[in-house]
Order: structure tokens, then C-alpha cells, then sequence
């Protein structure tokens, strides 16, 4: 592990020593470090002058830019504690994390917002300012992030982060990208979720290039801009490929000649699109993690060198340890399935006020997934799904519940179950399929207009059926492997 | 009786919107509701079956409005006349 015990220790000497090199590559202009760290500074500055205390908790709301890096580790300056939100979010849920996390402040960006204490990205990052706060307040042990996660029973669940878990994952990450200073990265993540946010904190670490972007809604102009620029590393998800793939065909092969890495995560990858994109980069790292945001990047594989091992994906990243466990939690031998469990210094500290559910997932193996697979007698890991009814659209959860509970809210609906079935365009991964019963047949059109100012756009089902019964249990739960079993789908 | 607007039964169908979005060719497609490079995906699918050909990625560039869509069906259109 390199010098320095935290992420805000690491852009400091990166800035001291190339205070010149780039940062962001932006269409507005270019930050070099020098510029980044002065302003982090600045609005660590303003942030104390509004009364911030370190420790107190500071949601952060805006689309991908380089003023969303310079507030988030302004929080961690002043000891603070970031919790990254996506900045789509109905206002409903926006309200419930300010408040679960009794939030001092929300900074905010690109949309209206009836929360008490807020203050706008623009004027907590401008330019210049009060002497800015030269010197980190944050230790390894200080709580660095809390992210906000999808859970099995419909309440999301804080996940924190200290400092030193962190920068674990960013060291092990950079261990197996072999990703450095002189590369130029283009991440078309929301810096909300763990995968943007650890590219973010990678950069921080090695004091890299990074070119920020908000979406893929541009995939042809996305792939211009990676050639143009050169790039030499790239992050996305699947689906992110998959379309890349469908509008602009094999136009990603001329990057090729550049592209040193790709970072993939979220979700798996169709087979046929992983040949595809390792006969188009045949020379490019092509790394695909398993993590979670409790465990960041828990296992890689990098499709070029695991080629002979179909289905696995990969090993435990560097400074991490994974066992298969059995109910008891004993290790059970090769090619025997259990739950995957997962230890190293990356792992959370605990879930946000909820002693409960850190108390299941901790233990002194480690943290237990909930995931099943196994390992092979080389130490390589297989997937082989989970128990519980989360749909993963492109990479974002979605939980079944919630979306059932709005449709019922729709006129004429007397019930509804949700399930995830493989997406018909194959792009990403799954979509969700509603099943709803009602006394006479509801416009599908006129519920998804609906549901649209209700929900984020990945949890509309993108396929709606009239049935004329949900199957449930004598204790009146829904049966949804019945309707994958009818559907024919497989809901994993 | 006159006959439905082929490009807006087209997004219609392809973005599942109700008759009250508007669509007239100065609408832009990111301001669509629900546009995204999924639903981006749709449409270039729903286009090529309609158009039972590929579209190359000039095309695919150029579509950033309904009437761009309108454009590439009418060149289409004059092509097979």
C-alpha cells in the first residue's frame, strides 16, 4: 500500500507533485489538480463557515460533474461525512435518507427540493474564496461515506464507509487495473453508486485523468470522444456495451489501439457480448468486478486471461479474502456451494443505525453476502444467484415491492406482483414484468405515464400482462417463482 | 378519415406514450419522456423492421429530433421511388 493513510492524503501529495496534470477533461474546460485541490479547500472553508461539524452527515445531489468531486471530498476535508444520493430521485426518498441519516445539509443541483437545509453546488464550489482549509480533518477510523442501498425488504439501508475502507478499495482495484497517473479514464457512472464513485476514489489515489460524463445518451458521441481523446481506460456497465454494441457496431474496435483497461461491474455480461468485446480489444485489460457497496470490488476476472474458465468470475481482488460458508458459517471445500463471504479492509463498518442488520452481515468470517456460489480448487468463483426477488436492471436494484405498491395505487387495479425477466432487447440483463389483475383492462400506456412520476425510470416495467389471479400462499405471500415458472423466465 | 402519422405511431408504440405527449417535429427526443439509450435502442430496432434495413451510424447521429425521424423515413421513401 502506498504512503498515506487516506484518500484526501493521497490528492494532496498527487497535487503537490503535478499541480499541472489534468484532473477533469471537461466540454467546458480542463482542471488540472493543482486548481481541484485549491477549491476542495475552499468549499471545505465555506462548508465550516456554515457551522459543519466533522462527523455530521452532508447529502450530496447533483448529476456527474467536477464540482460533485470537489464537494464530496470537501466533506471528507472537514471530517465530515458524504452521502452521495442519485440525482433523480423521487422527492419522497430524497426526504426519507435526509432524514434517516439526520443530515446537517444537503448540496444540491439540477432539480427543486422542499428539504430544510440546502445550499447549491455551484455556490459551495465557486472559484475562489475564504482561506481555504489547507490541511484534511478526516483519520482512517472517521466514517468517510454513508451509500444508500437497496434492501430485501423494501427499506434502503445506509452503508458506511470509513476512510480506511476506502482507500482499501481503491488501492486493491488499482493493484489489479494497473491503472496509474498518466492514464485518462471516461466514466459514465453516476458518481452516486459505489462502481462511479470508486473510479472517482481511484483517481484520487493514483491522480489520474478522469472525463466525467452523466449517461450513454449519446453512445455514438460517447465513442467519439473516447477516441478523439485517446483514452486509455473506460468504465461501464454491461448494458452500457450492449448498446454501444447495438447503435454504433464495432466502431469501439478503434480504440484499440489506445484502451489499456476497462473497469465492468454491476451486473453480468452476456457471453456473446464478452466475445464481441474481447475480439474487438484483443490488446485491452478487460476487468469485470463482483462487490458490492458493503465489500467494493470483492472479486475480478479479466476476460482475456480467464478465457479457459467460462462462467467464473474470477478471484478475490488483491488484500481480500473469499470462503463459501455453509448456515453454520464453516468453510466448506471446494466446488461445495454456500453463501459467498467476503473479508478485507474494505469492508463497511456497519449499516447506518441498524445494529440488527450489521450484526447479520458481519461476522468473524467476514460479510456475508448472500450470494451463493463456489470456489474451484484453483480459488476461482462461481455465481450461482441469490434467494431473495431483487430485479437488477443495468446494474440498479430494484425491489418488487415497491414497484407492486404504486401499481396497486393506479385506478382500477385490485392487485400486482412484479418479476424480473431476461430483457427482450438483451440489453440490460433484466427489465421488470408486472402482473396485474384489475375489474377491467387498464391502458398499460396510461399506467407507465403514471408510474413515471412515481418511480425512477429503471423500476417501470417495461412489460405489463393482465392476469386473472396473483398466486399466493395460504399466508397470503405472492408466489413469483410460479409466475417465472410460467412466464418462462428466469427471474436470477 | 385520415390516416394516422406513421412517426407518431411509431414513438407511441415504441416509447408506450399516451395520446397527450406531444410529438410534433420540433420536439427533440431527449426531451421526450422516458428517453434514454435503452429507449434509443427501441426506436432504432422499431426502424430498422420498418425500414428492413440497418441503419449506419450516420444515421443513427443524426436523429436527435421526430423531425429527423420524419426526414430519414421521407429520404427513405424517395430512395425506393
Amino acid at each position: 500500500m502506498t504512503a498515506g493513510s487516506t484518500l484526501a492524503q493521497h490528492l494532496i501529495r498527487n497535487a503537490s507533485r503535478a499541480p499541472e496534470r489534468n484532473a477533469f477533461l471537461t466540454r467546458e474546460g480542463d482542471m488540472q489538480y493543482g486548481e481541484f485541490v485549491a477549491r476542495i479547500g475552499w468549499t471545505a472553508s465555506r462548508l465550516r463557515a456554515r457551522g459543519i461539524e466533522p462527523g455530521e452527515r452532508i447529502l450530496l445531489c447533483a448529476p456527474n460533474s467536477p464540482e460533485v468531486a470537489i464537494a464530496y471530498f470537501a466533506i471528507h476535508w472537514l471530517g465530515a461525512v458524504a452521502v452521495p444520493v442519485e440525482p433523480g430521485i423521487p422527492e419522497a426518498s430524497l426526504r426519507w435518507i435526509f432524514a434517516d441519516c439526520d443530515a446537517r445539509l444537503a448540496i444540491v443541483e439540477g432539480r427543486e427540493t422542499d428539504l430544510p437545509e440546502i445550499v447549491s453546488l455551484g455556490a459551495i464550489t465557486a472559484g475562489s474564496g475564504p482561506g481555504p482549509l489547507r490541511d484534511p480533518c478526516c483519520e482512517p477510523n472517521d466514517d468517510a461515506d454513508i451509500l444508500y442501498t437497496t434492501g430485501t425488504t423494501g427499506t434502503r439501508k445506509g452503508v458506511v464507509l470509513t476512510h480506511g475502507n476506502i482507500l482499501s478499495a481503491a488501492v486493491n482495484i488499482t493493484e489489479f487495473l494497473r491503472n496509474g497517473e498518466n492514464d485518462i479514464e471516461v466514466v459514465p457512472l453516476p458518481l452516486s453508486h459505489s462502481f462511479g464513485l470508486g473510479r472517482l476514489r481511484c483517481m484520487a489515489l493514483n491522480g489520474n485523468c478522469v472525463v466525467l460524463e452523466r449517461n450513454l445518451s449519446n453512445p455514438a458521441g460517447f465513442l467519439k470522444q473516447l477516441v478523439d481523446l485517446r483514452a486509455t481506460g473506460l468504465a461501464l456497465v454491461p448494458s452500457g456495451f450492449e448498446i454501444l454494441r447495438r447503435l454504433t457496431r464495432d466502431c469501439i474496435g478503434t480504440a484499440s489501439t489506445h484502451l489499456r483497461y476497462i473497469e465492468i461491474g454491476s451486473m453480468p455480461m452476456r457471453d456473446d457480448t464478452r466475445g464481441w468485446l474481447m475480439r474487438m480489444l484483443p490488446d485491452t485489460r478487460i476487468c469485470h468486478h463482483y462487490g458490492l457497496t458493503e465489500a467494493s470490488r470483492a472479486a475480478f476476472t479479466e476476460y482475456h486471461s480467464d478465457a479457459d474458465r467460462p462462467g467464473t468470475i474470477g478471484r478475490a481482488a488483491p488484500n481480500v479474502e473469499i470462503t463459501i460458508r455453509d448456515e453454520m458459517l464453516a468453510t466448506v471445500p471446494a466446488r461445495k456451494t454456500g453463501e459467498i463471504v467476503v473479508r478485507g479492509a474494505m469492508v463497511m463498518r456497519e449499516y447506518w443505525k441498524r445494529p440488527d442488520l450489521t450484526a447479520a452481515a458481519l461476522s468473524e468470517s467476514g460479510l456475508r453476502t448472500g450470494d451463493h456460489g463456489y470456489l474451484d480448487e484453483d480459488g476461482y468463483l462461481y455465481l450461482l444467484g441469490r434467494e431473495d426477488d431483487l430485479i437488477n436492471v443495468g446494474g440498479l436494484k430494484v425491489i418488487p415491492e415497491e414497484v407492486e405498491e404504486k401499481i396497486r395505487q393506479y385506478p382500477g387495479v385490485r392487485d400486482a406482483v412484479c418479476i424480473g425477466i431476461p430483457d427482450p432487447l438483451g440489453l440490460s440483463g433484466q427489465c421488470v414484468k408486472a402482473f396485474i389483475v384489475a375489474d377491467t383492462p387498464v391502458s398499460v400506456a396510461g399506467l407507465k405515464a403514471w408510474l413515471r412520476g412515481q418511480l425512477e425510470e429503471y423500476k417501470i416495467p417495461g412489460v405489463i400482462e393482465h392476469c386473472a389471479e396473483i398466486p399466493r400462499t395460504s399466508s397470503g405471500k405472492p408466489q413469483r417463482y410460479k409466475l417465472r415458472e410460467l412466464d418462462g423466465a428466469n427471474g436470477s | 378519415m385520415t390516416n394516422p402519422d406513421p412517426v407518431v405511431a411509431l414513438l407511441r408504440s415504441s416509447l408506450q406514450l399516451t395520446d397527450d405527449v406531444p410529438l410534433d417535429d420540433a420536439v427533440e427526443l431527449s426531451a421526450v419522456p422516458g428517453w434514454d439509450s435503452f429507449a434509443h435502442v427501441r426506436l432504432v430496432i422499431e426502424l430498422e423492421a420498418l425500414l428492413d434495413r440497418r441503419l449506419d451510424m450516420d444515421e443513427i447521429v443524426a436523429l436527435t429530433s421526430i423531425g429527423d425521424i420524419r426526414t430519414l423515413l421521407n429520404g427513405n421513401s424517395a430512395k425506393s421511388n
